[in-house]
């Protein structure tokens, strides 16, 4: 394994892994205590027609992914803000309107399915050092919005009613997280791929609140649970050659498996 | 004449073709120790909403501190702890952090809670008397005690008025009691404005100064004594208003 850390695609790879690690579970937990979870699936798929489009017309796939998955979160929370339908079935509306629209570029162009592949289960090996620069600018920015408005993401998801009647701007800090979740599936679109970005968003969170302590452990933990699990996955996936993605998921699915059981103990 | 913290001029709202406030109007001054009473419906929660700013009149206006509400930016200020606490039942968020997200709104960009934030919350959980549950999460204690927690975070940045909308549903007489001994002291010793919303009459009449009935319309408005009288009562409730007057 240390001598596989000589190989350009390895270094680029497990640096990709590294951001994404560090950041899918910060945006992600809020989507977890808002019952948001699968906001991150309908982006996902919703970006899918954007990767579509952008190898249909020569663009970018990512960036294509990106300004889709943006459009996307913004129509969703407008919907869900003037209560046109549940959340839930605005979410499951978008999911598969993206994959229907992504189905329907793909029969049109007649080709490009190989690629489209690695969009839809992931291919971290084979991330070139343009997109670790995108990746790397993307994880930044996500970041930079979690610490500078965190507090007010997180007393909106402790009582959405309390933190406007306090002060906080909801409708713009709720349009503001759906945002960056749909920068985090953009990130995440290369590395984990379109079926499998939720996972790495929801599941860390989900294992670490099982250990019963407040928000700030939570996250805290989430964050061990998700690089560790990246790394893990990266490795045995390298060691075995299995799907990089599915490896780093089942890893985060074990630490869930062990904190549901630790809880109910 | 105290200050005037609240007022409430020609105050209407509809929902869904309903009238729910029709042409309101009132006071509130410094110190006030306001009861609300009406029946469900009544518009008693909406008329919190409304001064909140959480929902847009029809027509009317409010003001606080003599500002019209859109341009009101103190709201530190004002602490409301609501009739519904919406808390997710795994919400993996402790007291502590509960209280502390009471200060959210002032913080700027990149902005972490201050030692003195943190000090005020210390002191809003030992004014509530959940200062020994600050790291428990919310989400496992009871109904009474979610409840002191919501008023140590309305608490927390030491607000001039209190809204509180049916604060004591789920707890249990004792508490109660205690509760009211807290509010009359909030208001009698810090001079804290309260408006309470309450089903009982009895508890308005006992504990607050003043009492505003509300069914749509503001029915009647000044010190309790003046209104025990089964007049006013058939007007706010209908026929059967003995019910509601449960003397303590």
């Amino acid at each position: 394994m240390i001598e596989a850390l000589q190989y350009g695609f390895i270094q680029r790879s497990l640096f990709a892994g590294l951001i994404l690690g560090l950041t899918a579970p910060l945006i992600g937990s809020f989507l977890v205590i808002r019952r948001y979870s699968l906001m991150a699936d309908s982006l996902a798929h919703v970006s899918l027609l954007g990767v579509a489009l952008g190898l249909l017309l020569e663009v970018n796939p990512l960036a294509a992914a990106l300004i889709t998955a943006l459009i996307a979160a913004w129509a969703i929370e407008s919907m869900v803000e003037k209560r046109l339908g549940e959340a839930d079935n605005i979410l499951a509306i978008f999911l598969w309107g993206g994959l229907a629209g992504a189905a329907v570029v793909i029969s049109l162009a007649g080709g490009f399915q190989a690629s489209l592949f690695s969009y839809l289960f992931g291919d971290i090996s084979g991330v070139q050092p343009e997109e670790v620069w995108i990746i790397a600018l993307l994880g930044g920015l996500i970041v930079l919005v979690f610490l500078a408005f965190n507090k007010k993401f997180f007393a909106l998801a402790v009582d959405p009613e309390l933190a406007r009647a306090s002060g906080i701007n909801g409708a713009f800090y709720n349009r503001l997280l759906v945002l960056m979740a749909a920068v985090t599936v953009a990130l995440a679109a290369r590395i984990l791929g379109v079926l499998l970005i939720g996972a790495l968003m929801v599941i860390p969170f989900s294992a670490a609140r099982n250990w019963g302590r407040g928000f700030g452990f939570s996250l805290g933990l989430a964050l061990v649970i998700s690089v560790i699990s990246v790394l893990t996955g990266l490795m045995i996936s390298y060691q075995f050659n299995l799907a990089p993605g599915g490896a780093i998921v089942l890893c985060a699915l074990f630490f869930y498996g062990i904190s549901s059981l630790a809880a109910k103990t | 004449m105290p200050e005037t913290l609240i007022q409430v001029e020609s105050l209407s709202y509809q929902a869904k073709g309903q009238t729910i406030l029709d042409e309101v109007n009132f006071e509130v001054h410094r110190g006030d120790y306001l009861g609300i009473l009406g029946p469900n419906g009544g518009g008693k929660t909406t008329l919190f909403k409304l001064i909140l700013g959480l929902l847009k009149p029809q027509s009317g206006q409010i003001r606080l501190y003599g500002q019209i509400l859109e341009q009101f930016k103190d709201h530190h200020k004002i602490g409301y702890v609501p009739q519904q606490q919406n808390i997710q039942p795994r919400l993996p968020a402790n007291v502590e952090e509960v209280v502390l997200s009471g200060m959210a709104a002032r913080l700027g960009p990149f902005g972490g809670y201050s030692k003195t934030d943190k000090k005020s919350a210390q002191e809003a959980m030992e004014l509530s008397r959940v200062e020994g549950l600050k790291h428990r999460l919310i989400s496992e204690l009871s109904g009474g005690e979610r409840q002191r927690v919501y008023i140590a975070r309305a608490l927390t940045t030491k607000p001039e008025i209190l809204f509180l909308d049916e604060p004591v549903t789920g707890v249990d007489q004792g508490q109660q009691e205690r509760f009211y001994q807290f509010l009359a002291q909030l208001n009698q010793e810090m001079r804290l404005t309260i408006l309470f919303v309450s089903h009982d009459l009895g508890v308005i009449a006992k504990e607050m100064k003043n009492l505003l009935c509300l069914n749509k319309r503001l029915i009647c408005h000044g010190p309790p004594e003046n209104f025990v009288k089964e007049d006013f009562l058939e007007e706010l409730y209908g026929k059967h208003s003995k019910s509601v007057l449960h003397r303590h």
